[in-house]
């Protein structure tokens, strides 16, 4: 299934619409005004003054704050590209990004989407499918099935990492608990459920199947072996429908919740064999599935076993990009645009030197004092480091609107080797400043001194231990730190 | 019974299912009456009184202002 653009001569873009809102607003933008590319915002109400919104050359408010009838508002956005005469629409993350919909209604319109094609949206956003097409590609996964049925699949019955399906009970059995119950649908975290105990697996598979269905559409749920203790490693993919390179690692094992806190690049303290097996894997999958555009291949590591298995594809660009510009010296909205035009990928893979490394801290508008209570509002004191790179839409007197996620600012340190891009990022740290809103900046502070995060390699339950063994007064002396 | 956040309130577990409370129904300090969705993150509501539902003050999927004024909920004398 490739995914090429009709064949022909590169489409230039010279006018682009940005349906999305916030830091990665302003990110594509920055790109957009070095390329002299003209950007066009779609904005909801409650964005319309917002930084991105100043900063573009043009806002059209394309509906209400709520992100149902505008982010999340395939006409919306598609009447806005047209009423601009966008060459393009830029979807960021999340909203929109992965929304086949989207990419169909764009070709439809003569409009380029900066992404995969449908197909590939499809196939990504499908996790069975996505797991399936793994398996086919000759990726590691986890031993599982889905729940009562059998699998419909490119590569039905290809791997024995498939589990013939029975009863939900025997497939739990074969797979071995604890097990984790996942939408099909889902993604980004969504939907997931462990269960540890056979009794409690019925239920569990009723409520998930039955939230999969409200939330995304889709009742099919599947299990997998669940993982204690591991890491969350990704791969960087590009490509232009037929050449796919990879532009190293990430590690983005400090979650809460699977929301990503910290990340870095390269993943720290994975043996080079094990590394580059990863990135061959991303790079048989990619191929396989003739992608174009960026995409993310996220794996879960078991460092003890030297094991790792696929989870899933992010077809778009990530939150936690910077962290790979910074090794790779790249920009990645830049070369997202190049494909997105029909091009082909600048870079051969032996050009892509990965030089040092970085370490990225999302600041986000929640009170970790307060069980990570969201926190909007106005803010009043908005300092960032000079040390470190900061992306944020975040200035005085900016508003902080209850209806988006909380994501305020990414501050992003690199150095020549994970030590001192630790410290520079620790600095830089001190130095930021966050008013009117109550933030996660003094837990990052926190988390940064730490042995075990300064000792690299920790996995995805670290954050939660972490948080549970920081004595109360630390975690009370936030909420008086941060309030405001 | 106010807003602990601002963000949209929802009646319902989910699309399509039934309602936390009506009008007219018994709820206890911890009874969940609501959700309020702010920054994409659902906080259950409850109704911090012992009581019945008198008067539900907010639609479903409406906004809802930080401190406004949910329900009504009149206390049971025990």
């Amino acid at each position: 299934m490739r995914d090429r653009r009709a064949p022909g001569r590169p489409r230039v873009i010279r006018r682009v619409l940005i349906a999305n809102r916030g830091e990665i607003a302003v990110r594509v933008i920055r790109t957009c005004e070095r390329l002299g590319i003209e950007t066009v915002l779609a904005a909801s109400e409650a964005d319309r003054r917002s930084l991105p919104a100043r900063l573009a050359d043009k806002t059209i408010v394309i509906g209400p704050a709520s992100a149902a009838a505008s982010y999340l508002s395939t006409d919306a956005v598609v009447g806005a590209a047209l009423a601009a005469r966008a060459d393009a629409v830029h979807p960021g993350y999340g909203f929109l990004s992965e929304n086949p919909a989207l990419a169909r209604a764009c070709e439809a319109a003569g409009v380029v989407f900066v992404g995969p094609g449908a197909q590939t949206l499809e196939a990504a956003g499908d996790k069975l499918a996505a797991r399936e097409h793994a398996i086919a590609a000759g990726l590691p996964v986890l031993p599982g099935g889905l729940v009562g049925g059998k699998a419909r699949s490119p590569a039905a019955g290809a791997g024995s990492a498939n589990v013939a399906c029975g009863t939900a009970e025997a497939l739990a059995a074969s797979i071995g608990f604890p097990v984790l119950v996942k939408a099909a649908g889902g993604g980004g975290g969504r939907g997931l459920r462990v269960v540890r105990d056979p009794a409690a697996l019925a239920g569990a598979i009723a409520v998930a199947s039955a939230e999969a269905d409200a939330a995304f559409g889709d009742p099919r749920v599947y299990l997998e072996r669940y993982v204690a203790r591991a890491r969350h490693v990704e791969v960087q993919l590009l490509g232009d429908g037929g050449t796919v390179i990879h532009l190293g690692d990430r590690d983005c094992s400090v979650q809460r919740r699977y929301q990503k806190l910290i990340e870095e690049a390269p993943a720290p303290l994975l043996g080079g064999a094990l590394r580059e097996a990863m990135h061959d894997a991303a790079l048989a999958l990619g191929t396989r599935l003739g992608y174009r555009g960026l995409g993310t291949v996220e794996f879960l590591v078991d460092a003890g076993a030297g094991a790792f298995y696929f989870l899933e594809v992010n077809a778009r660009i990530q939150v936690e990009h910077p962290v790979t510009e910074a090794v790779t010296g790249l920009d990645l909205v830049a070369e997202q645009i190049a494909v997105a035009e029909g091009r082909p990928v600048r870079l051969r893979q032996g050009e892509i030197s990965l030089t040092g490394h970085a370490i990225e801290c999302r600041v986000n508008a929640e009170d970790p004092a307060d069980g990570f209570l969201p926190s909007p509002g106005t803010v009043t004191t908005a300092v960032f480091p000079a040390s470190a790179r900061a992306d944020t839409h975040i200035q005085d007197g900016e508003q902080v609107p209850p209806h988006y996620d909380s994501l305020l600012a990414k501050v992003i340190a690199r150095g020549p080797d994970r030590a001192s891009a630790l410290n520079t990022l620790r600095r830089a740290l001190e130095t930021t400043e966050i008013g009117g809103v109550r933030t996660n900046l003094r837990l990052h502070r926190e988390l940064l001194a730490s042995q075990e995060f300064a000792a690299g390699a920790v996995d995805t339950g670290f954050l939660a231990r972490w948080l549970e063994e920081t004595p109360p007064s630390v975690q009370k002396n936030e909420k008086a730190a941060t309030g405001g | 019974m106010r807003a602990p956040l601002p963000g949209t309130f929802y009646r319902a577990p989910r699309p399509g299912a039934a309602p936390f409370v009506e009008v007219g129904s018994l709820v206890g300090e911890d009874t969940v009456v609501g959700i309020v969705e702010t920054m994409k993150l659902m906080n259950s509501v409850h109704a911090g009184t012992r009581g019945r539902v008198d008067e539900i003050c907010v639609g479903n999927a409406e906004f809802a202002a930080r401190g406004a004024t949910l329900m009504r909920i009149e206390a049971a004398h025990a």
